[in-house]
C-alpha cells in the first residue's frame, strides 16, 4: 500500500513537471506580445524591444524553458505578473480559496445528492420517481453551465433580489455559483449510480440477501450500494476536475476573484507568468484530488488491494 | 460464399440494433429533433425572415413580437434569424470536434492497445499528462494559444477531449487481441497495419460509436462555452455561445436575448444525449429490462 502511494506521488511530480513544459510551450506559441500589452498602444518599437529584452522574451525557446523550470521548481517562484507586477504565487494564494471552495462544495453536494437520486431511481426502476430522475438528469447534463448561471442571476438576483448577483461578500454569494456548478455533476453522478446500482441489484448475492429475509433498506445500503459505489468513486475525481474547469466560467459570470477569472484576464493580457501559474495550480489541485480518490478506491475495494499486495 | 454469409450476419445484427433503437421512444424523439436541426441548418437561408447580420437601428432591443419572434438585439438584429442561422455553426463545431477527437484518439489508442509494452506505456503516460489539466481549462489554453476563431476552437476541443477516445479504443482493442482471428491473421503473415486496421479495429469500434454520439452533445456544450468566453466563434458570427455572450450586457431588462439561444443549445445537446443513451441500450441490451 505504502509502495503504491509512494509510486503515485513520485508520478505526480513527473506530471507536474511535464504539465509545466506543455503550458510553457503553449504560451510560447501564443499570438501577441506581452510587451505591447504592458506598454501603451503607441509605445515606440525601441521601448518594446527593450522591455522584451528585460523580460527575457527575446531568448530562444530552450533558454526560456530552462530558466522557467529552474525558477519554478528550484526556487519555487512562478514569476511576477506582467499586469499587476506582483508575484504570481502570492496572487494565486489570495485567490485559490474562492476557486477551491466553489469546486469542493459543488463536488461534495453533487456527490451526495447524485448518489441519493441514483439510488432512488434504481430501486424504483420504471416508476415515476425513476422517470423524473432520469429526465431531470438528462436535462441537467444537457444544459450549458454558463447559461444556467446567467438564468439564475437573472431570476434570483436581478428579478427577485434574493441573492447578490456579483462578487463575494458573504456566504450568500456562494449559493448561486455553487448551484450553477453542481447541477451537471449531480446529474452525472445520479446517472452513473443508477446504472451501476441496476447492475448490482441483479447479482446473486442480492437474491441471497432477500432469501434470508433481509429488509429492503439493509439490502440497499449494506449490499448493493457498497458495491455499486466503486465505479462511482472514480467519477468523483473527474467531477472535481470538471468543477475546477467550470469555476473558470462561473467566476467570470459572477465576478469572483478566483484563479479562473485571474487566468482569463491574464490570457487576454498575454500575461504569461500568471497563465502558467494558474494552470499549474489547477493541474496540481486536480491531480492531487485524483490521487486521493485512487487511494480511497484501493482502500474501499478489497479486490484491488488484494491484487496489489500479491504482486 | 464466405462473403455472402459475412454480409448476412452483419445485416441481421445491424437491423436488430435498429429495431431495438426504434422501440426506444426517447431516442426516437432525439433523432427527430436532430434531423430537424440538420434541416434547419441546411435551409437556414430559406427559414430566416431577416439577414442575420442586418442591423436596424430603428428596432433596437425589441421584445419578442410577431415581426421579431425572439426580439432584436442591441444592434437591431433579428434574434430569431441569428439563432436559426447559428445552428450551422454550433452543429459544425460539435460534429467536427468529435471528428478530430475520434480520429486522433483512435489512432493513438489503437497503436497503444495493439503494440502494448513500451509504446503503450509511453502513449498512456503522455495522455496522463494531458488529462491532469481539466478538459475545459486545457481547451481554453489551447484555444488561446492557437488564437480565437471557429477552426482553432475545434482543434483545441478535439485535442483536449482526445484522451477519452484513445483510452476507450485502447481498452477494446486489448480485449479483441486475444481472439483467434487475430492469431489467424498473424499466421498468414498479414502486416501489423493490416491486422490492426482491417481486422481488429472494425471489431473494437462499437463502444466508440456510443461514445461519439454521446460526445457530440458535450462538444456543442464546450464549443458554446468557448465562444461565450470569446475564444471560439467571433462576433458577428451567430454561434449560440457568441450570441449569449453579446446578450449578456442586457441581461437585466432583456432576458429573452439569453433565453432562446440557451434553449437551443440545451435542446440540441439533449437530443444527442437521448439518441446516445438509446444507442447504448440498443447495442448493450444487458443493461435493459429485468
Amino acid at each position: 500500500m505504502a509502495k503504491y502511494i509512494l509510486k503515485r506521488v513520485l508520478w505526480l511530480i513527473v506530471i507536474v513537471l511535464a504539465v509545466s513544459v506543455v503550458i510553457f510551450s503553449l504560451m510560447f506559441i501564443i499570438d501577441g506580445d506581452p510587451a505591447r500589452s504592458i506598454l501603451s498602444v503607441n509605445a515606440s518599437q525601441e521601448d518594446i524591444d527593450a522591455l522584451r529584452d528585460k523580460l527575457g522574451l527575446n531568448d530562444p525557446y530552450w533558454v526560456q524553458l530552462v530558466r522557467f523550470l529552474k525558477q519554478t521548481f528550484l526556487e519555487f517562484d512562478i514569476g511576477t505578473s506582467y499586469r499587476t507586477r506582483k508575484p504570481v504565487l502570492t496572487e494565486i494564494f489570495e485567490r485559490i480559496g474562492y476557486t477551491l471552495t466553489i469546486a469542493s462544495v459543488s463536488t461534495f453536494v453533487a456527490t451526495v445528492l447524485g448518489i441519493y437520486l441514483g439510488v432512488v431511481a434504481a430501486t424504483n426502476q420504471y416508476s415515476w420517481k425513476d422517470n423524473t430522475a432520469i429526465f431531470l438528469s438528462l436535462f441537467c447534463v444537457s444544459m450549458p453551465e454558463f447559461w444556467f448561471a446567467l438564468m439564475l442571476v437573472s431570476i434570483f438576483a436581478l428579478q427577485l433580489g434574493w441573492l447578490p448577483p456579483l462578487g463575494i461578500d458573504s456566504w450568500k454569494s456562494y449559493i448561486l455559483p455553487c448551484i450553477s456548478c453542481l447541477v451537471g455533476g449531480t446529474a452525472n453522478i445520479a446517472r452513473q449510480t443508477r446504472s451501476s446500482m441496476l447492475g448490482e441489484i441483479r447479482q446473486d448475492y442480492i437474491t441471497t440477501a432477500k432469501a434470508k429475509g433481509q429488509t429492503k433498506e439493509k439490502i440497499i445500503t449494506r449490499h448493493a450500494l457498497k458495491n455499486s459505489l466503486i465505479p462511482v468513486i472514480t467519477v468523483i475525481g473527474s467531477l472535481f476536475g470538471t468543477q475546477l474547469g467550470g469555476s473558470v466560467v462561473v467566476e467570470q459570470i459572477f465576478s469572483i476573484p478566483g484563479v479562473g477569472s485571474y487566468m482569463m484576464t491574464a490570457i487576454g493580457f498575454r500575461d504569461y507568468p500568471a497563465v502558467r501559474g494558474g494552470v499549474l495550480v489547477i493541474a496540481i489541485c486536480f491531480s492531487a484530488v485524483i490521487l486521493l480518490i485512487d487511494i480511497v478506491y484501493v482502500l474501499v475495494d478489497p479486490r484491488f488491494s488484494e491484487r496489489y499486495n500479491n504482486q | 460464399m464466405k462473403t455472402s454469409i459475412g454480409n448476412r450476419r452483419k445485416k441481421t445484427n445491424f437491423s436488430e440494433i435498429l429495431r431495438r433503437l426504434s422501440k426506444n421512444k426517447l431516442a426516437m424523439i432525439g433523432l427527430v429533433v436532430i434531423i430537424c436541426l440538420f434541416l434547419m441548418a441546411i435551409f437556414a437561408n430559406l427559414i430566416i425572415p431577416y439577414d442575420y447580420s442586418k442591423q436596424d437601428y430603428s428596432a433596437v432591443l425589441q421584445k419578442p413580437s410577431r415581426e421579431h419572434l425572439f426580439g432584436t438585439d442591441e444592434l437591431g438584429r433579428d434574434v430569431f434569424s441569428r439563432v436559426v442561422y447559428g445552428t450551422r455553426y454550433s452543429l459544425r463545431m460539435g460534429l467536427l470536434t468529435v471528428a478530430v477527437a475520434a480520429v486522433l484518439g483512435t489512432l493513438l489508442g489503437s497503436f497503444a492497445g495493439f503494440y502494448g509494452g513500451a509504446v503503450d506505456n509511453i502513449l498512456m503516460r503522455i495522455l496522463d499528462i494531458f488529462q491532469s489539466i481539466p478538459i475545459l481549462v486545457f481547451a481554453i489554453i489551447l484555444a488561446a494559444a492557437l488564437g480565437p476563431g471557429l477552426n482553432n476552437a475545434i482543434i483545441a476541443m478535439g485535442v483536449s477531449t482526445m484522451p477519452l477516445y484513445a483510452r476507450l479504443i485502447r481498452a477494446s482493442i486489448m480485449q479483441e487481441e486475444g481472439n483467434e482471428y487475430v492469431e489467424a491473421a498473424k499466421a498468414i503473415n498479414a502486416s501489423d497495419m493490416r491486422i490492426l486496421f482491417r481486422h481488429v479495429l472494425p471489431n473494437a469500434i462499437s463502444p466508440m460509436i456510443i461514445h461519439i454520439t454521446m460526445s457530440i452533445g458535450y462538444s456543442i456544450l464546450v464549443a458554446s462555452t468557448l465562444s461565450f468566453l470569446g475564444l471560439g466563434a467571433q462576433p458577428p458570427t451567430p454561434e449560440w455561445g457568441a450570441i449569449l455572450s453579446e446578450g449578456r450586457n442586457h441581461m437585466r431588462d432583456h432576458g429573452y436575448l439569453l433565453f432562446y439561444p440557451g434553449m437551443m443549445i440545451m435542446i440540441s445537446v439533449l437530443s444527442f444525449n437521448l439518441l446516445g443513451d438509446g444507442l447504448r441500450d440498443a447495442l448493450d441490451p444487458r443493461l435493459k429490462g429485468n
